[in-house]
């Protein structure tokens, strides 16, 4: 018995001691399938911008001092982010995100290897072009756009959405 | 067994248990597929298995049903980098030497590596293939041995970036390295073939027969159109300048992940297939071209539009041309095919000849010479090599 309750004790203490790393973690959240619907769940009521990106997009990494800008001039606007490259390019993506000031957002990644399904899900008229964004009203109507926004389609997106 | 070493070996199997756990989930998604193989001139079917730290290869003598003993390429581990734009390449010559392509993180992510072997039993130290590869970001390398037995490599590359900054772009630049097969491979010094390339987007090659290399990739013209260009590398180094061959008008300013195909016949016949979300044109299309890609037939549109058909494959053998491509309808992936026996001109309806429901690896057409093959992977149902042949296919469509 006494060792029964040494074990509990000490598992307690081990999970504890996970913590923090899993915090850690939670900064980049695997998207798998699923994933899509839930971001709807815990958006309910709520409208978001979903921008889809990838370390290998170049024109990706450009836009992000701007989205960086918006983010913090707008702060009542839902950004999620997603890259779509494989979670074992988790610490680059992490590092360009921390890099852009991004990190505070609601982050994702790509965690499945049927990249199509998780794709189709978002969008099944997507080919997987990106960046790509989707503007979500409250009632989740959305529209879909691929290739680099400029501040002003931002903008105007973005007063449509959330008034 | 005392309480001490009992409470050792709870203790041991929760410790490991957790981070076997972390381990996994790390994992998981690696769990990536790919389809690279090529027949030897004995008729052996060889094929790249990708791990996590190292590569291997392996080879069929039944047409795909049973494989040897895999053969480990590189000896030292190192963290292998793949993805699906960006696939390992197997080619074998016309004396069964065996060359393997592929990318692993060193200095740089997804360094380009490459290796070799007399017969698939023992492969040479990696060599980095671009001179600037520990500086320089660079990836999607294809390769290819030419008729005169001579290697080549091309790549995208990052290291022109403060140049096209200077021009406001976001494309990058191909480079090119060639070197004679032997036993041992000196790579002469690289060169920048072609500029405004777009970046994420595979390029294609095949070797006319005037023993040129011909060069299919999307190019980014002036206001961000992202349609496909032509250009050569003649057999005594002359780089031509590239020339647009399609016209579609995509303009995106981003990334279509999504690379063209390109077969020449032995007739001297080019035949390309690509995608292309235009305004003027949207979906994946085939045409050939009889002046050495100068015109072009009129686009071919192939697949169901309302699969997301993509991925496009070409392979010409003689007047036999094949046409792979993969659909989804959200629950299966299928290849889909067609097939050409007058070099192009007149086409069968498309069939579904593969299908998965897991993930998959891009389709791959590969030839022992006597037949096409598709050359396929998925999670689920494992490699495959299936015949693409004209049975009792009717000849629907007509691609002029």
């Amino acid at each position: 018995m006494k060792l029964f309750k040494f074990l509990i004790i000490f598992t307690t203490i081990l999970s504890f001691m996970t913590l923090p790393a899993r915090a850690e973690q939670a900064d980049l959240k695997y998207f798998t399938s699923g994933s899509y619907q839930q971001l709807l769940k815990e958006y309910a009521d709520k409208p978001f911008v979903l921008m889809v990106w990838s370390i290998h997009c170049t024109t990706c990494l450009q836009k992000m001092p701007l989205l960086n800008e918006l983010s913090k001039n707008m702060p009542g606007v839902n950004l999620v982010m997603l890259a779509t490259d494989d979670a074992s390019a988790s610490d680059q993506v992490k590092s360009i995100l921390v890099g852009n000031e991004l990190n505070k957002l609601d982050n994702w990644i790509f965690a499945d290897a049927n990249a199509q399904k998780l794709r189709y899900e978002i969008d099944p008229k997507w080919y997987g072009e990106v960046p790509r964004t989707y503007f979500v009203d409250k009632n989740h109507q959305r529209v879909g756009v691929s290739g680099a926004l400029s501040r002003e389609t931002y903008e105007t997106m973005l007063k449509e959405i959330f008034n | 067994m005392n309480q001490v070493s009992l409470i050792y070996s709870v203790l041991l199997l929760v410790i490991t248990s957790a981070s076997l756990s972390a381990e996994t989930e790390r994992m998981l998604p690696e769990q990536k597929i790919f389809t690279a193989a090529a027949f030897g001139p004995d008729g052996r079917l060889w094929r790249i298995i990708p791990s996590q730290k190292y590569i291997s290869v392996d080879y069929s003598t039944d047409f795909g049903k049973s494989f040897s003993q895999p053969v480990r390429v590189n000896s030292a581990d190192i963290p292998i980098h793949l993805w699906d734009e960006n696939p390992p390449t197997l080619s074998v010559d016309r004396k069964g030497k065996v060359y393997v392509l592929y990318f692993a993180n060193d200095k740089q992510a997804s360094t380009s590596f490459f290796s070799h072997s007399d017969d698939g039993t023992q492969f040479s130290q990696p060599i980095k293939i671009s001179s600037e590869a520990d500086n320089r970001y660079h990836y999607q390398t294809e390769m290819i041995i030419d008729a005169t037995d001579r290697i080549h490599f091309a790549w995208h590359d990052v290291r022109d970036r403060d140049e096209y900054k200077k021009l406001g772009g976001g494309d990058l630049s191909i480079y090119h390295v060639s070197a004679r097969t032997g036993k041992a491979i000196q790579l002469a010094s690289d060169q920048r073939i072609a500029m405004n390339v777009c970046s994420c987007c595979r390029t294609a090659m095949a070797e006319d027969i005037d023993g040129s290399l011909i060069i299919l990739a999307r190019f980014v013209y002036p206001g961000n159109i992202r349609d496909h260009g032509l250009f050569r590398l003649s057999s005594d180094g002359k780089i031509g300048e590239p020339w647009r061959v399609t016209f579609d008008d995509w303009v995106i300013e981003g990334c279509p992940a999504h690379g063209p195909a390109l077969s020449i016949s032995a007739d001297g016949r080019y035949h390309m297939a690509w995608f292309t979300q235009g305004e003027k044109r949207s979906g994946l299309f085939y045409a050939w071209s009889d002046d050495q890609g100068r015109t072009f037939s009129n686009p071919m549109p192939i697949g169901d539009q309302d699969k997301l058909p993509g991925r496009a494959e070409v392979l010409a053998l003689g007047k036999q041309v094949a046409l792979v491509w993969k659909v989804f309808d959200g629950m299966q992936t299928r290849v889909e095919a067609m097939y050409s026996m007058d070099g192009g001109l007149h086409w069968s309806a498309a069939r579904s000849i593969a299908e998965s429901s897991a993930q998959s690896a891009h389709p791959a057409l590969i030839t022992d010479g006597k037949q096409i093959f598709l050359s396929w992977n998925s999670l689920d149902t494992g490699y495959r090599l299936i015949p693409v042949k004209q049975s009792d296919w009717n000849i629907i469509n007509k691609s002029e």
